[in-house]
Parts: C-alpha cells; sequence; structure tokens
C-alpha cells in the first residue's frame, strides 16, 4: 500500500491507517523528534500526538507527501512538548536552532497578518535560489534540528564549513524577509 | 497581533516543500557523489603536478643549459656599420614629430639569429637624422631606405649612445627582463 492509499483510508476514517503510518514513519518521526527532546518517552509521547494530530486534520488536509506532513507534526509537538517541559524552569536551556533563527530576526517584530503558508511558500522559493548543499544544511539544521555534528556526520563536512554555510543562508534569508516586507 | 519572535518563521519553516525536505533526509547519495568529486579532483591535481614536473625544467632551460630569457629562440638584431653611430644601440620607434635635421647615411647590418647563431645576414641603406632637442653624442634616429625582413621603411628608429646620459630619451631605450638595455632586437 502506497502513501495515497494510506491517506484514503484516513479519509475512509479507517483507525488502521494511523497504526500503518506509526508503523511506517516512526523511525523517522522519532529522530526529528529526540534531536528536541532528549528522553524517549517524551519523544514517544510527541509521536503519538503527531499521530493523533494527523487523524484530526486528514481529512480535510489531504498532504500530497505523508512522510513530510507527519515530519511537520511531530516537529511542532516536540517544541511544544520542550515548552511545557520548561515553562516552569527560568534557567532552562534553549533550543539551539530556534535560538539561532531569532539571531536571525535580531530585533525586528514579524507582521502575523502575513500568512503562515504565504511566507512557507517564499521561504521554499528562496531556498530553492540557494546552492543545493546549502540548503540541505539549512534544513537539516532547521527543520529536522540536526546539531552541527550530526550534519557533519552525514556529509562529511567540517564543523566550520557547516557554521559558514548556515550563517550564510541566515544572513540572505534575513535579507530577503527584509526586502519581501516581513519585518515591520 | 505579534507572534513569539521565532514563532512565526519556525511554523512557516515547517510548510517548506516536501520536495525539499525530502531531498534534504538523502543520507548516501551525496556523500558519494561528493568523494567521487573530491577523488577526480585529486586525481586531476596530480597529474598536473606530474605534468609540471616533468616540463618545468625544460622550459626554464634551453639545450645548451642557458635560461631562456637571456637567449631568445630567435632575434633579429642591426647595428650601424662603422662610422660614429657604431656603438649605439637601436631602441623603440620614435614620434615622427620629434625628428631633426637629417645627418647624414649611413649602412647598417640586419639579421636574424638563432640562439646566438647567425641565420641570415642584410645590409640595408639608412639615413641618419637628429631627435629635437637631443644631441647627436646621446641619441639619433635612423630610417631605412631598404626595407628589412623586420624593419620598415616608414619609421624613425632611435639609435643611443649606450656611453652617455640616455635620460633625456629614456623612454625610448628597450629593456629586457633583467634591467639591462638591449640592441633593440625584435625577438620572435
Amino acid at each position: 500500500m502506497n502513501d495515497e492509499d494510506l491517506i484514503g483510508r484516513f479519509h475512509a476514517r479507517d483507525e488502521t491507517a494511523v497504526r500503518e503510518a506509526g508503523a511506517r514513519y516512526a523511525a523517522y518521526c522519532l529522530a526529528i523528534a529526540r534531536n528536541v527532546l532528549p528522553d524517549r518517552r517524551d519523544a514517544e509521547e510527541c509521536l503519538s500526538d503527531a499521530l493523533l494530530a494527523a487523524w484530526n486534520s486528514i481529512p480535510p488536509a489531504r498532504p500530497a507527501n505523508l512522510k513530510t506532513y507527519l515530519g511537520k507534526l511531530i516537529r511542532d509537538a516536540a517544541v511544544d512538548r520542550w515548552r511545557k517541559n520548561h515553562a516552569a524552569k527560568r534557567d532552562a536551556p534553549a533550543i539551539v536552532p530556534l535560538e539561532e533563527l531569532e539571531e536571525l530576526l535580531g530585533e525586528e517584530e514579524i507582521d502575523a497578518a502575513l500568512e503562515e503558508a504565504e511566507l512557507s511558500r517564499r521561504i521554499s522559493a528562496f531556498l530553492r535560489t540557494r546552492r543545493e548543499a546549502e540548503r540541505n544544511v539549512f534544513l537539516r539544521r532547521y527543520w529536522y534540528y540536526d546539531s552541527i555534528e550530526q550534519i557533519c556526520a552525514r556529509w562529511g563536512y567540517k564543523k566550520s564549513r557547516v557554521t559558514m554555510m548556515l550563517k550564510r543562508t541566515r544572513d540572505a534569508l534575513a535579507e530577503f524577509l527584509k526586502k519581501e516586507g516581513y519585518f515591520l | 497581533m505579534m507572534y513569539e519572535r521565532s514563532d512565526l518563521l519556525r511554523r512557516a519553516l515547517g510548510g517548506v516543500d516536501a520536495e525539499l525536505i525530502e531531498a534534504a533526509d538523502e543520507r548516501t547519495a551525496r556523500p558519494a557523489r561528493l568523494l567521487r568529486q573530491r577523488w577526480a579532483a585529486a586525481a586531476a591535481a596530480f597529474v598536473l603536478l606530474l605534468g609540471a614536473a616533468w616540463a618545468l625544467p625544460r622550459f626554464l632551460t634551453s639545450p645548451r643549459g642557458v635560461p631562456v630569457e637571456t637567449a631568445p629562440e630567435r632575434e633579429y638584431r642591426w647595428r650601424v656599420e662603422g662610422g660614429r653611430f657604431a656603438s649605439y644601440v637601436p631602441g623603440r620607434v620614435i614620434e615622427e614629430a620629434r625628428v631633426g635635421e637629417r645627418l647624414g647615411a649611413v649602412t647598417v647590418t640586419a639579421g636574424w639569429t638563432a640562439r646566438g647563431e647567425s641565420e641570415s645576414v642584410e645590409r640595408l641603406r639608412a639615413e641618419v637624422c637628429a631627435i629635437r632637442g637631443v644631441g647627436a653624442d646621446v641619441a639619433v634616429c635612423v630610417r631605412f631606405l631598404d626595407p628589412g625582413d623586420a624593419l620598415t621603411t616608414t619609421h624613425y628608429y632611435t639609435l643611443l649612445n649606450p656611453a652617455a646620459d640616455t635620460t633625456p630619451v629614456q623612454e625610448y631605450r628597450i629593456r629586457r627582463e633583467s634591467g639591462e638595455a638591449s640592441d633593440g632586437s625584435v625577438e620572435e
């Protein structure tokens, strides 16, 4: 059964679809969650949350790519879980990639009236203008929340090279967002 | 409404095209290609290095072991035969506006030499003229009446006295890379 059939079963409200999706993409989703949450049990709970979110959103959603759809759900779930875990702690460590994104924004505020989906579309367009290697490194860091060391191990790059690639792309993205009018 | 600063960006990044996200998840294809590219670059560099190691000594040294820059493969030399200008060395072509009165006629011996050995000799008639504002004991100019193999009959070539202070005609001196003034030869 391919992903399209599986999504069809979500639409038919067949509960076995959730189990099947979980079995198929558990490893992929857990790897993303574990990049944010060191505790395996937390990550597994996030997987359950993400599968429940998929069940609740499909239909009406009909994702073109079930794998990355679940990936997006679990990265949101993992960040929410991390925030919940650290809500009461003043000196909680930050999620490093998110901190880097904040640096990208500087002191600027983003106009929320601009739709998230539209911003996603424009960021995709921006990323397509970047070299493949830089784009992949950027997405590993800020989509999958990989550590710098994980990225180095994946492609055999040196740490300084990855750091430089990330900085270059962040700077270019900040410039792009300014030009596009996303900063107030 | 203002979002928490990084939150909109984080969530918007989550919605980046699935195709890009999938491409960033490839683990094996890219490193293999990268490795191949690195090997290819290293191999190319090695071949270049070998080539340079083989060719460089041959390029820098002539068959007799004389460095090329002091012994050009083939050059055209000329000198005035006898008289007061026989010791003068040829220089660059001078503008016609700077040519002064005619001083007399001379015969020039010219010809090609290869690796220091004469290949051809020609004798050419020429007229010697003064250079305006410059004494004939420092420099004069020459127009050939017979066309030489590498000389025209329409230009005035300077002739400089190497024993004099040639500062007024400095710009017409021909210098070799070694810094010494040459005999005005034409290299081929």
